[in-house]
């Protein structure tokens, strides 16, 4: 395979100044992270000491082999949700070693609003195990959850994707025999008590750990009884009496060691076998990607230039390199794996979308995962392509990615505009894992255009009732519409809804995507069938 | 979680990880690299930590190792999390032995005031037509015995009751 030669100007005035600018974010990003994973209130962290209870960091710690590498997903959920009061979304999910496997953490966060699920809690917790599901990876749950935020229960409680789906999705990983463990360190009430009665095995703490479907104040109000929670749902009980829970632990470390030792006697997962070499960093520094991606959105870049510095050796074996140039298709390697990477180098036309589709058939058939690098603000339009059928070469883009039974990871590395965001593998159509960007805009239409579009159409409403707009009116118009569009079209507003599994430093998203990838080989890959292509 | 390991009277939390030339050694937050053990024959091999290569002796006994290491013999022991990890459970609830199963009381075998140790015999009881022993869940002073003989009781029933004194 061929080295990628790099034409970027690393002295050049345009690079140091995408550096400042690209370095701030990155920074910027980082105490985003570290303020939502550890500035709690002293109220809430005292109440965890009392009761006797670690910080969900701490057991998380504790529960990884030591020196391993953690993949931490969705760390800024609900960053703009609820007044910023329930960082992480009170949820703690990631991928990390447990006895030499790779397993789903999944853990609630007592320190934020006592581990109260809010909408986003579920719709973190949901993904987390269709992560599992999709990549056959064991889970570990912490449950310390105060159960459902009660005010928002019409966001969370009824609907498909709402709560019941955790349990539905803990059941189906039972069925496809993938172990759950989870750890009682709180109160698992009502729905939540299903949590660990739905895992294969279950622990208990005594004197913090219960479990039951009406704690003892809906007892009380419902039957009169009296009963306090160690002896209606506590450890001793469930572990000799109900058995509803499997182990009984006297602290939460002896919890996390019998956790740890229950992982141990799982079966290791055997791997998809796929092409596999040496790893090799890149030859091109990581770090250079700052002074590649420009300052102002909508400068072009050269996307070889980014798989450079994302790729083993930065060696790429173009596929179709002199064929719409404006997708760079080939393969590569990612720690050794082989991949497809298919990545957006201006708008999508008929030619590219085509080799674009080709592209991702021959991966399929050759059993290699493929990495989408989305800049894209979407497919062409104008009267000559739709007449050469870009709707049509469109839709067989679409069918190929909806279409591929190998592994998808999809990163959003600047724009993801219009169709362009489906086309290359967005959100809704199942990559393994999605990561973006800091500095990335996403949105049906960008910014501009929209308001653009949103301001014309006030404009026109008004022209018929007589009036006419000032150019002071337009702009007083148009201002605030950009302002919104633009807040919620920020990569901060997209991991805050979910709409992927977490922001990455450009510099980090090599090791990233190469823990994501190991976990995505678990799951066998079927064989190619696609259906019909409009021809 | 690291490993836990005794020597004389100090434990020590240590983990090996894989590093690009063999192991790296965890031991509190300092590192040492590469590690690495060949083992020979008849207990010996030769042990290299940092720039440092050591034929050592070696004999493993359960959660004993002993150590041979330029004249000096050295008893390691392993400390499984498990178990140091299971704190002695004062609660309440453990000074009560209970019922497994309904059943009658055959014989006691301890009086009101007996300071007896974890795993005591308490008493003899029948169930099923089966004999069974009920043991002290741990150490204390029988503080009542709740049946007497003939009596008969029910599941999770209390059947002798400890207090603390005189541990």
């Amino acid at each position: 395979m061929q080295r990628i030669v790099s034409r970027v100007d690393t002295k050049s005035q345009d690079f140091r100044l995408n550096v400042l600018h690209n370095r701030r974010l990155a920074t910027e990003l980082k105490e985003r992270q570290r303020s939502a994973r550890f500035d709690r209130p002293a109220r809430d962290l005292g109440r965890l000491r009392q009761q006797n209870k670690l910080f969900v960091r701490d057991r998380i710690e504790a529960l990884l082999d030591p020196h391993t590498p953690f993949l931490e997903l969705s760390a800024l959920a609900a960053n703009k949700a609820y007044d910023g009061e329930v960082p992480c979304a009170a949820q703690i999910v990631g991928i990390g070693i447990v006895a030499g496997r790779e397993v789903i953490v999944h853990a609630d966060d007592a320190s934020v609003k006592g581990g109260a699920w809010y909408p986003l809690s579920v719709k973190k917790i949901v993904r987390a195990l269709d992560i599992a599901i999709e990549n056959r990876l064991m889970v570990v749950h912490l449950c310390d959850c105060a159960g459902g935020f009660l005010p928002l229960q019409a966001e969370f409680f009824a609907d498909r994707y709402h709560a019941g789906r955790i349990l539905r999705n803990q059941s189906v990983l039972s069925k496809m025999g993938v172990p759950q463990v989870a750890i009682v360190m709180g109160h698992c009430t009502a729905g939540g008590a299903y949590v660990p009665a739905l895992s294969d095995y279950n622990i208990i703490v005594q004197g913090t750990g219960a479990i039951f479907l009406g704690g003892p104040p809906v007892v009380k109000a419902a039957t009169g009884e009296v009963v306090s929670a160690e002896e209606l749902g506590g450890a001793r009980m469930h572990t000799s009496v109900s058995g509803t829970s499997d182990y009984f632990a006297t602290s939460e470390m002896h919890a996390i060691a019998i956790a740890r030792d229950i992982v141990a006697q799982m079966k290791r997962p055997t791997k998809e076998a796929i092409p596999q070499s040496a790893p090799e960093p890149p030859a091109y520094d990581p770090s250079e990607l700052y002074g590649i991606i420009p300052k102002d959105p909508r400068a072009q870049f050269d996307m070889r230039e980014i798989i450079a510095r994302l790729v083993d050796g930065s060696r790429f074996h173009e596929y179709q390199p002199r064929y719409g140039q404006s997708l760079v298709c080939g393969f590569a390697r990612l720690h050794g794996y082989q991949i497809g990477v298919i990545a957006n180098n201006g708008v999508l036309q008929n030619e590219s979308v085509l080799k674009g589709a080709h592209f991702i058939q021959l991966c399929d058939n050759n059993r290699t995962p493929l990495l989408f690098l989305q800049n894209t603000t979407g497919f062409m339009v104008g009267r000559e392509y739709e007449e050469r059928g870009i709707t049509k070469d469109g839709a067989k883009l679409i069918m190929a990615v909806s279409g591929a039974e190998v592994p998808k990871l999809t990163v959003i590395c600047n724009g993801s505009h219009g169709a362009g965001t489906y086309a290359m593998a967005g959100r809704a159509f199942d990559p393994r894992f999605m990561f973006t960007w800091p500095h990335s805009q996403i949105s049906a239409m960008g910014a501009e255009q929209a308001a653009g579009v949103l301001t014309h159409v006030k404009a026109r409403q008004l022209a018929r009732d007589g009036g006419r707009l000032s150019d002071q009116e337009l702009a007083a118009i148009r201002e605030p519409i950009l302002e919104e569009y633009r807040e919620r079209s920020s990569a901060y507003y997209a991991t805050s809804e979910l709409w992927d599994d977490g922001i990455l430093d450009p510099r980090d998203t090599r090791n990233a995507l190469s823990i994501a990838l190991s976990a995505s080989l678990n799951t066998p890959i079927e064989v190619p069938h696609y259906g019909i292509f409009r021809m | 979680m690291k490993h836990s390991f005794a020597l004389d009277v100090e434990n020590y939390e240590l983990w090996l990880s894989p590093g690009q030339h063999g192991y790296r050694l965890h031991l509190d937050d300092e590192v040492f690299a590469p590690v690495s053990f060949s083992h020979e024959l008849d207990g010996s091999g030769t042990l290299v930590i940092a720039s440092d290569t050591i034929p050592v002796k070696f004999a493993i006994d359960g959660d004993r190792l002993y150590l041979h290491i330029r004249g000096r013999t050295y008893i390691l022991r392993y400390r499984d999390q498990l178990r140091t990890l299971a704190c002695l459970d004062d609660q309440a609830s453990h000074l009560v032995a209970r019922a497994p199963m309904p059943g009658v009381v055959i014989a006691t075998k301890v009086s009101r005031g007996d300071v007896v140790s974890g795993g005591a015999t308490l008493m003899l009881v029948e169930s099923m037509k089966l004999e069974f022993v009920v043991r002290a869940p741990r150490g204390g002073v029988v503080e009542r015995i709740h049946f007497g003989v003939g009596d008969s009781f029910e599941r999770d029933s209390a059947l002798v009751t400890f207090s603390e004194e005189g541990r």
